[in-house]
């Protein structure tokens, strides 16, 4: 699995590729949160894990679903994703962030992230697995 | 994103370029981008001037769809971009027009020092205003309000707050819309929004959002800048901030919520992103009671923070704000949708007129402007970069006329944030910006290489377009001496 930020102009979109829709979806969150808290800057701090569970929904609905809780863990209870995980099935979406508490001065703060937003939202197979793009508001 | 092609636009004069209405990509009113020659060479080609085309074709669109020199790409519509929709035409209204942070916008604070006297103080002031003022990610600000206090915020903004013993009299009154917009309708704010909001009214946010100590640099207009109690070589102070996640959410909410909408309402869309529903019906109508009750909560936020901005000036000077003159110059939206009154093609109409990166600017003799302003116009405020300036305008002669009461809210960007980053890798902006004269403090490095000067257009090219087409005229220009940033 690999993923990249894209740069526009105002905003910053998510690009993943991965072999599984699975590991498309964790790696968008890892994606995510390297966009929030500054990679390298994570620290052994409380330990916190969030469930989420979303309903069924078309792949593209669900990704920008997962993303945006993944957002408000960050906003609302300061979880940063380390290890995420995500099951598919015919009920929708059930996962996982596991991470630690932010912590001002030992964390250093990304960018803040407004919304997950639906533009130019896409998730598709490609010849060897899944590719997904997201766009940001910043 | 439609796929029609270029969009084809011609010159109408040293200030504004016209696309005209093409029926085949279904535009209803023309486009009209206000740029000089400068600017339209950046913006040609931009997938911006499709998106002005794209606005063009909403149903109950009236005189042309808008945008200000500072136009960008945006979701669905330009960012710069002003669409005013008619209720009694079929007129829509769509949250993508307004944005996610619903009232961003800026308010300006005068005062009675001058640089000189506050020189040897404003390493500490901008120490303590960084140490007092949350970013509001990952620290809550100082205020906390339970439900029924959250509650009266999203119905009362800055009034409640004045209930409160938080604003002045002043205070409201200086405010667009003073400080409280009718109709908000709290009760559809949902449960997530509130909880985003409720420890974040008065938080400045990151991004481009910031608190800035300026100068008075140069005035351009000695009786305008009396009139907004300013004068060369005095401190003033900038708040740029909105709705924070509260009205982020609540754009969220209602754009999952639009889904299908338009389809139920026979409206066809070139680009998903635009949205909406008619202003009349059920959908439009909570959209614009939720919009409202998070268009008071920004406006409370401003004010909380200028509460803190007002307590750091009276700890570092050792004396009462209204002693120093921190006054509330003004405070105007530039992401919101408003009910206007308007003439359009000879007969007055009421409007809902969508601001998306776009202010308000009313000239002399409004009805909705303060008694203090009545006579010079309403005050706009143009945030520049950090590094060069910001500007104040009053409303101009031709705002009306031209552009539905409204001109132009930044810059605009340059580059793009990861560019930015990359342009500052090996150097200390900080270091350069104090050689510069400003001291920058942000809680995020990368915030800091993504908002350097280099990012941004030049303010003074985007301004003299809107003083030249009459949309505001130029008071004074403020240089930025610090700042403060998430």
């Amino acid at each position: 699995m690999t993923w990249r930020h894209v740069s526009h102009t105002a905003d910053v979109g998510i690009e993943v590729q991965a072999a599984t829709r699975e590991e498309l979806f964790t790696g968008a969150a890892e994606a995510l949160t390297a966009l929030l808290v500054e990679p390298g800057t994570s620290v052994e701090g409380e330990q916190v894990e969030v469930p989420v569970s979303l309903p069924a929904g078309d792949d593209a609905s669900l990704l920008r679903d997962w993303l945006a809780e993944v957002l408000v863990a960050f906003e609302l209870d300061g979880v940063v994703g380390r290890d995420f995980s995500v099951a598919l099935g015919p009920d929708g979406l059930r996962g996982t962030i596991r991470g630690e508490r932010f912590e001002p001065g030992r964390h250093s703060l990304g960018m803040e992230v407004k919304a997950v937003t639906y533009h130019g939202l896409e998730v598709g197979r490609t010849a060897d697995g899944w590719r997904a793009a997201v766009l940001l508001d910043v | 994103m439609s796929t029609r092609g270029q969009v084809r636009w011609e010159r109408v004069d040293d200030v504004s370029w016209r696309i005209p209405r093409d029926e085949a990509r279904g535009m209803r009113v023309d486009g009209l981008v206000f740029v000089d020659a400068a600017l339209a060479r950046d913006v040609e080609g931009d997938p911006a001037l499709e998106q002005v085309a794209n606005v063009a074709t909403l149903p109950g669109i009236r005189g042309a769809s808008l945008a200000m020199p500072d136009i960008h790409w945006g979701y669905g519509f330009p960012i710069g971009g002003v669409a005013a929709t008619d209720p009694a035409r079929g007129g829509v209204v769509s949250p993508g027009g307004v944005g996610y942070d619903i009232n961003c916008g800026v308010r300006l604070l005068r005062t009675d020092i001058r640089l000189d006297d506050a020189r040897p103080h404003l390493r500490d002031l901008m120490d303590a205003l960084f140490a007092r003022i949350a970013a509001g990610v990952g620290q809550s600000g100082p205020f906390h309000f339970d439900d029924q206090e959250l509650t009266d915020v999203l119905a009362g903004g800055v009034q409640y707050l004045r209930k409160r013993g938080l604003a002045t009299d002043d205070d409201v009154e200086q405010c667009e819309a003073h400080g409280r917009i009718d109709g908000a309708r709290p009760e559809l704010v949902g449960e997530l929004a509130r909880r985003r909001g409720a420890d974040q009214c008065g938080t400045v946010g990151s991004g481009n959002h910031f608190i800035e100590v300026q100068v008075v640099d140069r005035v351009e207009d000695p009786w305008a800048a009396r009139a907004l109690g300013l004068e060369d070589g005095y401190l003033t102070v900038l708040i740029h901030s909105g709705s924070r996640g509260l009205g982020y959410q609540v754009c969220d909410d209602y754009l999952k919520r639009f889904q299908g909408v338009p389809e139920r309402y026979g409206i066809d869309l070139p680009d998903k992103q635009l949205a909406c529903a008619p202003i009349t019906s059920r959908e439009g109508q909570e959209y614009l009671g939720a919009m409202r009750a998070a268009a008071n909560f920004g406006f409370a936020n401003r004010q909380l923070l200028t509460v803190q901005v007002r307590a750091t000036f009276e700890a570092v000077f050792d004396k009462p704000w209204p002693r120093l003159g921190l006054e509330l110059v003004y405070d105007v939206a530039h992401n919101i949708a408003k009910e206007e009154e308007h003439e359009v093609e000879g007969e007055r109409a009421g409007l809902l007129v969508h601001r998306k990166g776009a202010t308000r600017a009313f000239p002399a003799g409004h009805p909705e402007l303060p008694a203090r302003y009545a006579e010079v116009g309403q005050p706009v405020f143009v945030p520049g970069d950090m590094g060069r300036a910001s500007w104040v305008l009053v409303g101009g002669p031709r705002s009306l006329e031209r552009s539905f009461g409204s001109t132009c809210h930044g810059a605009g960007r340059r580059l793009s944030r990861h560019a930015a980053v990359k342009a500052a890798r090996g150097r200390d902006l900080r270091s350069e910006l104090e050689e510069r004269g400003v001291i920058a403090l942000a809680h995020s490095r990368k915030g800091l290489a993504e908002e350097q000067p280099d990012a941004y257009k030049d303010v003074d090219a985007v301004v003299r377009v809107v003083h030249e087409a009459g949309l505001s005229s130029r008071v004074a220009r403020l240089r930025p001496v610090g700042v403060v940033k998430g």
